[in-house]
């Protein structure tokens, strides 16, 4: 028995097997059908939900575009969801046999023998003796049909639930002072690095929630940079929040939600302190501060030429620049004015926010264009502005700035200076 | 590699104070003292990492921080230099305690804190060194990278003194070399004078 969610667009696999995963709520036995299916045993489960239709009512509700059918067998269910009439509760193979031949998951040439000989109809093809059906077609069209009706088994791939990474502590005497909720964190911390250490994984990610007697809860993410299940590392960093928690009239229960990925049993007390780790400075440094690391992306234009990369992921991948870049870039370039007494030439002098600087020495010009191949060509202002030349430029006191001129002497709009770093 | 640095490196917070030129010089001072990883505190962020690289610092091994609230940045450097990691913490000014406990903590890592003051200078004994960095001409030809005239108002166990230095070649492991010092000089060394009687060349 099977709804069908043929979430036109969004067949991502991702999505399918978290959609999947959700399917748990009505049945434990869900499996995935590529590209855009799910299959539900639900024998046994459907008189929870308002039997069948409540529970195709209920599907729907969740997946509007979902075309969702109950039949006998995975087979029957997959064509009346892929070509029976919309939606609805029938299960009666009576519909079954209307529908094309497309519903048997047949191979085309096959579709286009039986069509030769006037088959149009599932029916039509169930009415033929099983020899005849074999003679013609071979063993695998017995074979679907059998499915079809339930007469042969089929193989379905029913997904495991995830493992529950939660623990909770309820308490009949709420818990005010900050003492007591540590010594529960550490009970509750202990109580889950257990469950990991048996299961091989380590915690991504902890959430900790507070149950206040006034059924306000409280909570507490923390993310970890590497896979982690070393309770006083992990008590320790949820014990650092513990100041912000407001126990108000009290706790009454204190649940650590985990979020775990596999960390096999290594032998870091053997290895000693040979490659030191920095994931727990990392873990605490995220705990005050905003963390992040700067990714390349590859363009020409150097203000875009970075991305903010989470702290866990991997920055690499930057290749030396040849021509001079700055250790500081400037979020928007700032205006300067100008002296240039020859065109296409560095300038003489500079002025950026009201102080005037001689330069002695400019390295450039290097263009950048605008990756024009990506926009479309504007009309308001001519693509000959946007060229920058850049020139790193020395002072007569060795400040040394990135500086460059948008757009060029012989086009429509006079040329702008900028400074858009220092080195 | 930079020997006139004297071992100043390892373990040890600085003071850097000084205006725009401040940036490049502590990188290439961080790219000196070693592999650990580097992160870098600030309010607001604007490092380019092309440019870093240049500096000599491979941008993967940098993490950056921010925070709005001078007391968890300078938190930050602390949690940073315990667990071994070099830090840049850019702050108004910073107190003695907290002086003293960066000091502690890069003890215990052994890694180098860098201390980067807007405001006025700390008096706290605590910092391994304290310097005051402007920008200079450069001595040699043209196409050269960015020079320095770095004052070490302050050092443990050495004379303080000015000198003039030059960032190295790109990829280089002398990320700073040093031109020419003014040894014993004052604070007060006027600037674009090069070389003088005291001062001596160093080849990198």
């Amino acid at each position: 028995m099977s709804p069908e969610d043929s979430a036109a667009g969004r067949t991502g696999g991702r999505l399918l097997h978290e959609r999947a995963l959700w399917c748990h709520g009505f049945t434990p036995l869900a499996a995935l059908d590529p590209p855009d299916g799910i299959v539900l045993d639900i024998t046994g489960c459907a008189h929870l939900f308002g039997g069948e239709a409540g529970l195709v009512r209920r599907l729907g509700a969740a997946w509007p575009e979902a075309r969702i059918a109950i039949a006998d067998t995975a087979a029957a269910a997959w064509a009346l969801a892929h070509f029976g009439p919309i939606a609805g509760a029938d299960r009666r193979t009576a519909r079954l046999e209307d529908l094309p031949l497309a519903g048997l998951r047949i191979a085309d040439a096959t579709i286009a023998r039986l069509r030769r000989l006037g088959l149009r109809r599932i029916g039509e093809v169930l009415r033929l003796s099983r020899g005849e059906i074999r003679a013609g077609f071979g063993a695998d069209l017995v074979l679907r049909l059998d499915r079809l009706r339930g007469h042969a088994p089929e193989a379905l791939h029913f997904l495991t639930p995830p493992v529950d990474w939660r623990v909770v502590g309820f308490h009949a005497e709420p818990l005010f002072t900050a003492e007591q909720l540590q010594a529960e964190l550490m009970r509750l911390v202990e109580a889950l690095c257990e469950r990991l250490v048996a299961a091989e994984s380590g915690l991504v990610g902890v959430e900790a929630q507070y149950y206040r007697v006034d059924a306000r809860r409280l909570t507490d993410r923390i993310g970890f940079a590497a896979p982690t299940r070393d309770r006083v590392h992990v008590a320790r960093l949820l014990g650092e929040r513990l100041r912000h928690i407001d126990p108000g009239f009290g706790i009454e229960a204190v649940a650590l939600v985990g979020e775990a990925a596999a960390l096999p049993p290594g032998q870091a007390e053997l290895a000693g302190r040979a490659a030191p780790d920095y994931a727990p400075t990392i873990d605490r440094l995220m705990r005050r501060v905003t963390l992040y690391r700067l990714g390349p992306v590859a363009t020409h234009i150097p203000e875009r030429a970075m991305r903010r990369v989470q702290v866990t992921g991997s920055a690499a991948g930057w290749t030396m620049p040849d021509d001079p870049r700055p250790v500081r870039l400037f979020a928007r370039p700032e205006p300067i004015a100008v002296l240039e007494p020859v065109p296409d030439d560095p300038p003489r002098m500079i002025r950026w926010r009201d102080v005037a600087y001689r330069i002695v020495h400019a390295t450039g010009p290097e263009r950048i264009g605008r990756d024009w191949w990506h926009h479309e060509p504007a009309t308001a202002r001519p693509e000959t502005e946007r060229i920058r030349d850049y020139y790193a430029v020395e002072t007569a006191a060795g400040e040394r700035f990135w500086v460059f001129r948008a757009g060029l002497h012989e086009g429509e709009v006079a040329p702008r200076w900028f400074i858009h770093g220092l080195f | 590699m930079s020997e006139w640095l004297g071992g100043l490196l390892g373990g040890a917070v600085h003071e850097v104070g000084g205006g725009d030129a401040v940036t490049g010089f502590v990188a290439r001072l961080l790219a000196v003292a070693g592999e650990a990883p580097i992160v870098w505190i600030g309010e607001r962020l604007d490092l380019y990492p092309p440019g870093l690289m240049q500096g000599a610092i491979d941008p993967s091994r940098l993490i950056l921080a921010e925070a709005k609230d001078e007391i968890d940045r300078l938190a930050a450097l602390e949690i940073a230099l315990r667990g071994g990691m070099h830090g840049v913490v850019m702050v108004q000014a910073v107190s003695r305690l907290a002086a003293r406990k960066l000091a502690l903590a890069a003890r215990c890592g052994g890694g180098l804190g860098l201390v980067l003051r807007a405001g006025t200078a700390s008096d706290s004994a605590a910092f391994a060194a304290r310097w005051r960095i402007g920008a200079a001409r450069s001595e040699t030809a043209a196409g050269t990278g960015p020079c320095w005239r770095a004052e070490l108002l302050y050092a443990r166990g050495r004379h303080p003194g000015v000198f003039l230095i030059e960032a190295g070649d790109h990829g280089s492991s002398s990320a700073l070399m040093l031109v020419s010092e003014f040894r014993g000089a004052g604070p007060d060394v006027p600037r674009g004078q090069r070389g003088g009687a005291d001062g001596r060349a160093v080849a990198a």
